[in-house]
């Protein structure tokens, strides 16, 4: 599956010697262990995953510009809610970083875990796709 | 008001969940195991679908964009209890606060992210078998009820089983339990009691007491006995055993088809209406008198009247006069219709008494209309 999702920022530079099956960006084994015999849903769920995620970090960026921690917060907190559905668990960390600046309204600190969500979400998308 | 769903039919679940992921993990899960999946990613959808649907449970995602789940929580379970479709909230593993705030707005139940498969069928099949329990409980519940009314009303004889008796009833109950009855007790050659009694509650306990009441006139319903003093042994048992807050009124007519005679007995009841076929006039025999179940000591009216044949006489409950503000009109309005019904046979004369008070009227309270023919 190809992503279509026009991405505001330039890909960002991926690390050399990531192992591509790095757990902690997507742990396959985890997954299925959670859905027995439901392992068919997993092609479906990567595919709304990698079309949604985009589209919140989108709305992410632009509540971080106008500053609006309510819904920083929401978003930071869906994305996490989808990264640990799927598995993803470093994704899920970060946003969970950033759900709770929000909460506390240290929206700079917020800010500046952008670029590394985004990193992230590159990272799973990357590996996620060859699971599809 | 949100009904849970008939659990015979198949078991339908709402997701309401804006993170399509977790969304879609949920449904293909539960789908899986064969239930009926809609799923809302906003409130006001959700609120739309339910407006429509019923759905055997909810599956509820606190943070959504147009709101707090927890306000669509509590409008769908609330404190209505057993009669609301369980809600199992999606909550954060570690986000305690939410979760007491979940089960306080009537959640039944949460489950985490990530989800696991086996878990959330687990919770939800508790959930769905836990309702169906209460359901058919209440279903039992409401059917003890009705077999209570069918027993109260099969304890009063109808009129076909002592056609000698020569009387019609007609019993309405607008309450579960009600506490009005009749009876017809042949007690001697040519005599026949007649009782019109009222409890003075309306709850499920009522007809074990007006049950008590019939066991002790059939005790005591014979010609060794007059009927104030059959009302006075009555009293001294209820008393012994009635709650605090309750008491019977009663009138008790006994008629003596031989002599032509009836002795009324009152006992804080509305008093017995005699309509006399000579004069073609129907008038209160007004009697008062102490409740049934309170006093030691018990003073009733006590009134014998002649009677011919063809005249009536009509005991009833106060539901048939206390149903407007206006009491002394509707005693008139009674007395009136006694009279414009002469013409009928009985049997259809008391259906046609109560039809004519009613017509424009709501009935209220139970009502027992006892017509006799002498």
């Amino acid at each position: 599956m190809k992503s279509s999702v026009h991405f505001p920022y330039p890909d960002p530079v991926s690390y050399n010697g990531i192992d591509q099956e790095d757990t902690e960006i997507y742990h396959h084994k985890e997954l299925l262990k959670r859905l027995p015999g439901n392992e068919d849903l997993i092609p479906m769920l990567i595919e709304r995953f990698l079309q949604e995620i985009p589209a919140y970090l989108v709305d992410l960026q632009e509540a971080l510009d106008k500053e609006d921690a309510a819904s920083i917060f929401r978003l930071a907190h869906t994305i996490k809610g989808s990264a640990a559905n799927l598995s993803c668990k470093k994704l899920e960390k970060v946003s969970k970083e950033i759900e709770i600046a929000a909460r506390e309204e240290r929206l700079s600190s917020a800010r500046e875990m952008m670029p590394e969500l985004l990193h992230v979400f590159s990272q799973s998308r990357n590996v996620l796709l060859d699971h599809m | 008001m949100y009904k849970a769903a008939d659990y015979r039919n198949n078991a339908s679940i709402l997701i309401v969940e804006d993170d399509l992921v977790s969304a879609n993990l949920l449904a293909g899960i539960l789908q899986k195991s064969g239930y009926d999946i809609s799923v809302a990613s906003r409130i006001g959808e959700a609120e739309d679908i339910l407006a429509k649907q019923d759905f055997s449970l909810i599956l509820l995602d606190i943070h959504l964009p147009d709101g707090n789940g927890m306000d669509l929580c509590r409008k769908v379970a609330g404190n209505n209890g057993f009669y609301s479709t369980p809600v199992l909230f999606v909550s954060a593993s570690e986000d305690l606060s939410s979760k007491i705030e979940g089960f306080e707005a009537g959640g039944v139940d949460y489950i985490t992210k990530p989800f696991d498969g086996a878990e959330v069928l687990a919770r939800v099949r508790t959930h769905l078998r836990l309702n169906r329990a209460y359901e058919s409980l209440a279903a039992l519940q409401t059917e003890r009820i009705q077999s209570l009314s069918n027993t109260q009303m099969s304890m009063m004889p109808s009129p076909e089983q002592m056609p000698e008796a020569r009387f019609q009833a007609c019993l309405r109950q607008i309450m579960q339990a009600g506490g009005d009855f009749y009876d017809v007790i042949p007690s001697g050659n040519k005599i026949t009691d007649y009782i019109v009694a009222d409890a003075s509650g309306h709850d499920l306990g009522v007809s074990i007491w007006t049950a008590a009441f019939k066991t002790l006139l059939m005790e005591y319903a014979s010609v060794i006995h007059h009927p104030g003093e059959i009302c006075r042994m009555i009293n001294y048992s209820m008393q012994k055993v009635l709650p605090e807050s309750m008491f019977f009124t009663a009138i008790y007519a006994r008629l003596n088809r031989l002599s032509g005679t009836v002795s009324l007995v009152n006992a804080g009841h509305p008093s017995a209406i005699h309509y006399s076929a000579s004069k073609q006039i129907a008038s209160y025999c007004l009697q008062e008198g102490d409740v049934l179940g309170v006093f030691d000591n018990v003073g009733f009216g006590v009134t014998d009247i002649s009677v011919q044949p063809g005249d009536r006489l009509f005991l009833f409950t106060d539901g048939l006069t206390e149903h407007n503000s206006h009491h002394d009109s509707s005693m008139a309005e009674l007395l009136k219709t006694c009279q414009s019904t002469s013409n009928l046979p009985l049997e259809d004369a008391v259906p046609a008494i109560v039809d004519r008070i009613f017509t424009d009227n709501q009935m209220e309270d139970d009502i027992v209309l006892l017509g006799i023919e002498v």
